[in-house]
């Protein structure tokens, strides 16, 4: 490899200007990871290789460090079997060693040359831990964009399916990249997504949701999740090809689809898998469930305490009965049990799982057997939170089940204020809310009546 | 300008918070209301009601009292004021938005009983659907006994009436509505279910009260009332006919009404068809179909007559043949009909199919 | 994205059955009950020619837009002091109407479901409408869309559950009438329920493939929302006779009321019937107050659109809360017939020969 050596002699060595060895070394002053070893000398020149030692794969480093064959520098460097190899000034030599290059320069030089020697760390790909099927692809993303970005090009084997990428966060300097397939595309969308993408302004960037409320440069909150946060490569491709775009982060499992507009967030990717009746069946079972953890305790409140002539005096009756004895008022027990039942969701959710079930167990029964019988609150009650608590559970988004959570208890104010109508006002309003919202151009409640595409 | 703004959010949300406490104006929990279950109005002292109210209990607390009811009576000028008054009574809130049934007293109904139900579709308070029956003989008896058949006390009244209970057709239920629709329909009297005490249940179907406006006339019996129920097409389920020999079930029923207008003289034709099962016949005397038909036949014209004669001497359309005149009459004659029904002629035919004559298991 | 800022035949079509809805279970078909002692359909056709010729009429006059707005145009031609004139007695139509509109729900509400609940809060609900208002027209129609999902199936439901326990015979005379309600104020209050095309002609650019599209749409919806609204009349008169419908304030609530099934399991349908006009007048609500809010942006450009549809709000609000008595928004509907047939049929005419002088005018100018 006489390559590197001779870029290494033609290495400019500029009188006037400090020598990169030591910028870098005032650059990362603190950092006990970094690491500048002298590996030999070319010329009465001494070469300096930078890098930090958490960054760099060992074993690719082998070839320079370890002298084993009597010093011969030029057999060492023949052994190097990156990829890359380039020369860089300072400020991408800094960028280079942050991303795990390392870097080989003379003593005095002004550039150095850098060398492929990263290793990232990442975990191998698994089957997908939020979004779970039973049949269909079972293969999820990881945390490393290019082994996503594989899996990606491997469900479209296309010339079409496009990528642009990106560098955000002035701190983090994370890789942002942009699928969408050319064919399918709106070019007012990609073009719109592609200003707002270089204009965010920010620190650093975790995952792919945080993005999204980049993204949405207003500074209005939005209450609801206005892209789909996926980690299975099948749902994106099929997104992909529906013309959307995909937007994934380096580091983060998770790839946003936008536009997502409200019905998006029903869909399971296992509906394409199953027989279409099955998935019709499955949608309505959803919705079904959505408007039961939506209004169920709303309606117990509505019913037993301002709109009792609605239902049968027998059931009436029951309510009553179950309720004798309970001091509170209706909604203040309706929002205790409410309560109960999200802090026992929340604590079996981030305990690991042997002792979350254990959770379930004390929350589930002793809990709930206990409350009844110490009449804090009703036993028809406790049969309404439990059934709110199972209905959440089939919301198929995560983020979108985490919004009805909430909702629920706004609706619950309704109720307590105005009954049944105050539950069809809430409803109301939430659908002008959702009217109202616009995801890059597409309104959220568009595809209500979806219009068919042709295939081209 | 954030700061502002941030401000702004702070009030409106006191603001929603204020709402909070001072709103909820119609919340009442459930366990605070007393579920009017059956109302009953009876006649006081001079133009005063006595208002008994019939309040299903919760199980919660049936443990520890023997009746699943509580009953209680109040006067009052009107039934609203004895509501009024009752509240003053009770621990927890009257709610009468649930009452099943009202029952009205006979004397009360003979006195008319509009200024007393009137309330009911203005009020909004009372159910329209409640059913309406008119009661002869002791109202108190009436609630404060428990039901033998353990239904809850309220609902009892309305499960009475039924499509589902047994003896449908002679029952005639007759809910708050009709009787208010009928009440201003010049072309329809009321013809409300008559209840006596019973003795061994709360109470016993005794016929049908005949209304003019808004008070009693008259009376059918039951067999009367069943024809009444054949004629006005409310009769929908099976019922046994028993005759002197031998027992007939009614299965199906159409009759046809065709009316004219013959110089201001009404003309009403009645075309009924029944089909008929033969359940039981005597082995004592021995009838041969023709004559088990001839006997229900002159059995249902006899009931008919007499049924017509008693509603046609008051001038008490409890039919609504009326209705049927409406586009022949001028709006200004609709006042008129019930004279023109005492003239009017009505006749009847019944063609009448036996099944089941096979039925000689023993012989 | 301009594909998405129009509004489709369907989008019409959906809007001007939940206007249908709005107009149908409310005050209105109580004024066509007590208008005549004849059959109820004839006036109930009358209406509705009345309300093809009004929108054809409107259409005409929508068609010469070529894109822009309608009150842009008539600026446009014959100057902002002329349109003040010849509008103000549609803002005060659109004014009434949403004063009426409010008012009646929340009386509804008071007597059927909330019986203590101050009116002043109910009247509150109007903020909603205000807010999709100000979101635009395309929000009004994606939330009317999904309004009208469960609208029309609800309504549907009731009127076939409404079915039992009638009696044709009452409905009779069905063929005989003497033309006694031309002379009833009634008859001429009860148009409101056929000006939704007129409302819709306020908001929005038209062309003149738009204008027939959306008048195509009104002709759909006026012969789909006529069984609606014969149902919402005739089926109280079926159950409880001309002589008890004409004495009752909601003859379909009471209808609602006395509807008792084993099988249907709410026991009280009235509350449903409720809740469905709350989806239908929120929406009519906020078209309308869209309409008055385009109005005055157009008359005064600069104005801040917020304000200005703040202040419709406020004007609303606070003239629906002064109401107090029932009888005074039944008075306030008979005393606006006169504003209602104004707008109805005069207003296309004299916009008509509005844009017409201002063509001429043009011309000569560019002569």
């Amino acid at each position: 490899m006489s390559d590197i050596l001779s870029s290494l002699y033609s290495l400019n060595e500029r009188q006037d200007s400090v020598p990169l060895l030591d910028l870098l070394r005032e650059a990362f002053a603190d950092s006990s990871d970094f690491k500048a070893a002298l590996v030999g000398t070319v010329e009465d020149d001494e070469l300096y290789l930078c890098y930090f030692q958490s960054l760099c794969s060992a074993q690719k480093l082998d070839f320079l460090l370890v002298d084993d064959n009597g010093g011969d520098l030029s057999f060492r460097l023949a052994r190097y079997s990156g990829a890359g190899l380039s020369e860089g000034d300072f400020q991408r030599c800094e960028a280079a060693v942050c991303n795990g290059f390392a870097i080989l320069c003379k003593l005095k030089s002004s550039e150095g040359l850098i060398l492929q020697l990263s290793e990232n760390q990442q975990r191998a790909i698994g089957s997908p831990i939020t979004e779970n099927v039973l049949q269909g692809p079972m293969n999820a993303f990881i945390e490393s964009l290019d082994v996503n970005t594989a899996l990606i090009r491997q469900q479209i084997h296309s010339s079409k399916l496009k990528m642009w990428e990106t560098v955000i966060g002035t701190a983090s300097h994370t890789r942002v990249a942009l699928f969408f397939y050319a064919d399918a595309i709106d070019p007012d969308l990609l073009s719109q997504l592609k200003e707002r993408m270089a204009s965010i302004r920010t620190e650093a960037i975790q995952d792919s949701a945080q993005f999204l409320r980049l993204l949405m440069s207003r500074k209005r909150m939005h209450l609801f999740p206005l892209a789909i946060s996926t980690e299975r490569p099948d749902r994106v491709s099929m997104d992909l090809l529906k013309g959307k775009a995909i937007i994934m982060i380096d580091g983060s499992p998770f790839a946003l689809s936008v536009p997502s507009v409200y019905t998006d967030f029903w869909h399971s990717p296992e509906d394409k898998y199953v027989n279409p009746y099955v998935t019709y069946f499955l949608l309505t079972l959803r919705f079904m469930a959505m408007f039961i953890n939506l209004f169920l305790p709303a309606v117990y409140v509505a019913l037993t305490s301002i709109n009792v002539d609605v239902n049968r005096l027998e059931i009436s009756l029951a309510a009553a009965a179950s309720r004798e004895g309970v001091p509170y008022p209706v909604f203040v027990e309706t929002f205790l049990m409410l309560i109960m039942i999200d802090f026992i969701t929340e604590a079996g959710l981030r305990l690991p799982k042997t002792v979350s079930s254990t959770v379930t167990m004390v929350g589930g029964v002793v809990l709930g057997q206990a409350i009844i019988q110490a009449n804090i609150v009703s036993n028809l009650l406790i049969i309404i939170v439990a059934a709110t608590a199972i209905t959440n559970f089939i919301v198929i988004d995560y983020q979108m089940g985490l919004v009805q959570r909430i909702l629920k208890y706004f609706i619950v104010v309704g109720a307590s204020i105005a009954g049944l109508l105050g539950i069809v006002f809430c409803f109301a309003c939430l659908t002008i809310y959702l009217s109202c919202l616009e995801t890059f151009g597409t309104p959220y409640l568009n595809s209500l009546w979806p219009k068919k595409r042709k295939l081209t | 300008m954030n700061r502002k703004r941030c401000g702004w959010r702070i009030v409106s949300l006191f603001g929603l918070l204020m709402f909070l406490t001072t709103g909820c104006w119609d919340a009442k929990d459930i366990d605070n209301r007393m579920m009017v279950g059956v109302m009953g109005l009876e006649k006081s002292s001079g133009s005063d009601i006595n208002v008994w109210f019939r309040f299903p209990l919760p199980k919660g607390t049936l443990a520890m009292s023997e009746k699943d009811f509580f009953t209680m009576s109040q006067y009052g000028q009107t039934v609203s004021d004895a509501m009024n008054k009752a509240k003053y009574k009770l621990p927890k809130a009257l709610d009468p938005s649930s009452t099943r049934a009202i029952l009205v007293d006979e004397s009360l109904a003979k006195s008319g009983i509009e200024p007393y139900l009137e309330f009911a579709v203005r009020e909004r308070s009372v159910p329209l659907d409640a059913v309406v029956a008119i009661i002869r003989g002791d109202m108190e008896r009436i609630f404060t006994r428990t039901n033998p058949t353990g239904e809850l006390s309220g609902i009892y009244t309305k499960l009475f009436f039924e499509t589902y209970a047994g003896g449908v057709p002679r029952k005639n239920k007759t809910m708050l509505w009709e009787v208010y629709a009928k009440l201003y329909n010049p072309f329809h009297a009321n013809l409300i279910p008559l209840l006596t005490e019973g003795r061994q249940n709360s109470f016993v179907l005794a016929g049908n009260a005949i209304f003019v406006n808004d008070r009693i006339v008259g009376e059918l019996n039951k067999d009367e009332s069943l024809l009444y129920e054949i004629f006005t097409h409310r009769f929908h389920d099976s019922e046994v006919e028993l005759m002197s020999k031998s027992d007939i079930r009614i299965v199906n029923n159409h009759s046809r009404i065709k009316t004219a207008l013959q110089d201001g003289k009404p003309i009403i034709r009645i075309d009924c068809s029944l089909v008929t099962t033969l359940i039981d016949s005597s082995r004592s005397r021995k009838q041969n179909a023709p004559q088990i038909l001839a006997e229900l036949e002159s059995d249902l014209n006899k009931h008919a007559k007499s049924m017509f004669e008693k509603t046609q001497r008051e001038g008490a359309d409890v039919f609504g043949f009326g209705d049927r005149f409406r586009s022949r009459l001028k709006p200004a004659e609709y006042e008129k009909w019930p004279e023109m029904f005492k003239r009017a002629e009505i006749s009847y035919t019944f063609h009448i199919d036996l099944r089941n004559t096979g039925l000689e298991f023993l012989d | 994205m301009k594909r998405l800022s129009t509004i489709g035949g369907y989008d019409m079509l959906v809007i001007q059955m939940l206007y249908t809805g709005a107009a149908a279970g409310f005050i209105y078909p109580c004024f066509i009950i007590r208008s005549t002692e004849g059959a109820y359909w004839i006036p109930l056709v009358i209406w509705a020619i009345g309300a093809l010729l009004s929108s054809w009429m409107y259409s005409r006059l929508l068609a010469r837009l070529n894109g822009e707005k309608l009150l842009a145009r008539i600026i446009a031609s014959i100057g902002v002091v002329w349109t003040c004139i010849i509008c103000l007695p549609v803002f005060l139509f659109l004014f009434a109407a949403l004063v009426t509109m409010l008012r009646a729900y929340s009386e509804m509400i008071t007597m059927t479901m909330l019986p203590t609940t101050p009116i002043a809060f109910l009247n509150g609900m109007l903020l909603a409408p205000a807010v999709l208002a100000l979101a635009g027209m395309m929000p009004i129609v994606r939330a009317a869309r999904v309004f009208f999902l469960f609208t029309v199936l609800l309504t549907l439901g009731l009127l076939i559950v409404g079915l039992s326990d009638v009696h044709w015979t009452l409905g009779a005379p069905w063929i005989r009438t003497n033309g006694d309600f031309f002379y009833d104020k009634s008859f001429y209050a009860g148009s409101f329920m056929w000006m939704g095309f007129v409302i819709t002609s306020f908001i929005g650019p038209y062309t003149g493939q738009s204008a027939r599209r959306a008048w195509k749409a009104y002709a759909t919806a006026i012969l789909c929302g006529l069984p609606f609204i014969a149902g919402h009349i005739y089926l109280p008169i079926v159950t409880f006779g001309r002589e008890l419908s004409k004495r009752l304030t909601f003859p379909f609530i009471s209808k609602m009321d006395a509807i008792s099934h084993y099988w249907v399991l709410v026991e009280n349908l009235t509350a449903i019937f409720v809740s469905v006009t709350m989806f239908y007048i929120l929406v009519i609500m906020a078209l309308k107050l869209r309409a008055v809010g385009e109005m005055f942006s157009g008359l005064i450009p600069r104005a801040n659109i917020r304000i200005i549809y703040a202040l419709a709000f406020l004007a609303v609000y606070t003239a629906a809360t002064l109401l107090t008595s029932w009888r005074t928004v039944e008075e306030i509907t008979l005393l606006t017939i006169g504003f209602r047939l104004y707008v109805m049929f005069i207003f296309p005419l004299l916009g008509w020969l509005a844009l017409a002088y201002g063509q001429r005018v043009g011309k000569e100018e560019s002569l």
